[in-house]
């Protein structure tokens, strides 16, 4: 009897252990290696900086579950830790695709890799005029086509 | 005559072929409203059914009284798990990003301005006809 009880319990725990492993989110593990995301936590309260997280709510129809991207009006300041972020990241990017300017990195696409081969994760950067600079973090279903459409 | 079914089983009276016809009938989508309250734990036994050797019960344990006791602990299992879904459920909602965006520190949540956020983002980083670009992976 106490042998099947025990059975029971075992089984019980773990059944709610495969429902937790599936039920919670894969975004935060995805993200945590990113050097990128400290430059949002970083910068994100400072004069001139315009930062903006969306959920899965909001970005269903792009196909993109969680959607990041900081503005800097100025970015001069904040370039050398946003190119070495970048620099570290890129690292494990399975596509890169640069512009430069002047021999300088304008804009940069980086397919980043995954754990979840049904997630795709994009950074993107990109240095516009009067020193303007954007950063996004995607991630999502989006295809690598899909968001090179949405960016045309 | 599945209402009487159930009765039947939970007096412990049913026989083996009447536990599988009560089990399969719930499997079906259509369960009319007055036995649908009933579906989830059938078919919790339909499963647990299937997998049968990881609650193989020893033979002298297998009385009328056991078989009662029995459905008394499936049903509080299928509870526990079902409490433990809902809790999930509640736990990933909190944990679900909310969108807001923040500008110099004034963080706003207001669907429009997240919108207008979104598009600008977008804007910023478009991809010009005259762009040339390295592939280097």
């Amino acid at each position: 009897m106490k042998n099947s009880i025990v059975r029971h319990k075992a089984i019980i725990a773990l059944l709610v252990l495969f429902v937790l492993r599936a039920a919670l989110p894969q975004n935060a593990s995805a993200q945590e290696k990113l050097a990128i995301l400290n430059i949002f936590e970083t910068y994100q309260s400072e004069k001139g900086i315009t930062t903006l997280e969306a959920s899965e709510a909001i970005m269903k129809e792009y196909g993109i579950s969680h959607f990041k991207s900081i503005i800097f009006n100025d970015g001069r300041k904040a370039l050398p830790a946003i190119r070495k972020a970048m620099e570290q990241d890129k690292k494990n990017a399975l596509k890169i695709k640069e512009g430069f300017t002047d021999g300088s990195l304008s804009s940069g696409y980086y397919r980043l890799a995954t754990p979840n081969q049904a997630l795709n994760r994009y950074l993107i950067f990109k240095m516009g005029k009067e020193n303007k600079v954007t950063l996004l973090y995607i991630e999502g279903k989006l295809s690598p086509d899909e968001l090179t459409e949405l960016l045309k | 005559m599945i209402q009487k079914l159930i009765e039947k089983y939970y007096s412990g009276e049913t026989t083996s072929s009447e536990e599988t016809l009560l089990r399969n009938y719930f499997l079906q989508e259509e369960i009319p409203e007055p036995l649908k309250s009933y579906q989830p734990l059938f078919i919790a036994l339909s499963d647990l059914h299937d997998h049968k050797e990881l609650f193989s019960i020893p033979n002298h344990f297998n009385t009328l009284h056991h078989r009662k006791n029995n459905v008394w602990k499936i049903a509080a299992a299928i509870t526990g798990i079902a409490a433990s879904l809902l809790l999930l459920f509640l736990l990933h909602q909190n944990l679900q990003p909310e969108s807001w965006v923040m500008i110099e520190g004034h963080k706003m949540t207001t669907k429009t301005e997240i919108e207008q956020a979104i598009q600008q983002s977008f804007e910023n980083v478009k991809i010009n006809e005259d762009d040339f670009f390295f592939y280097t992976k």
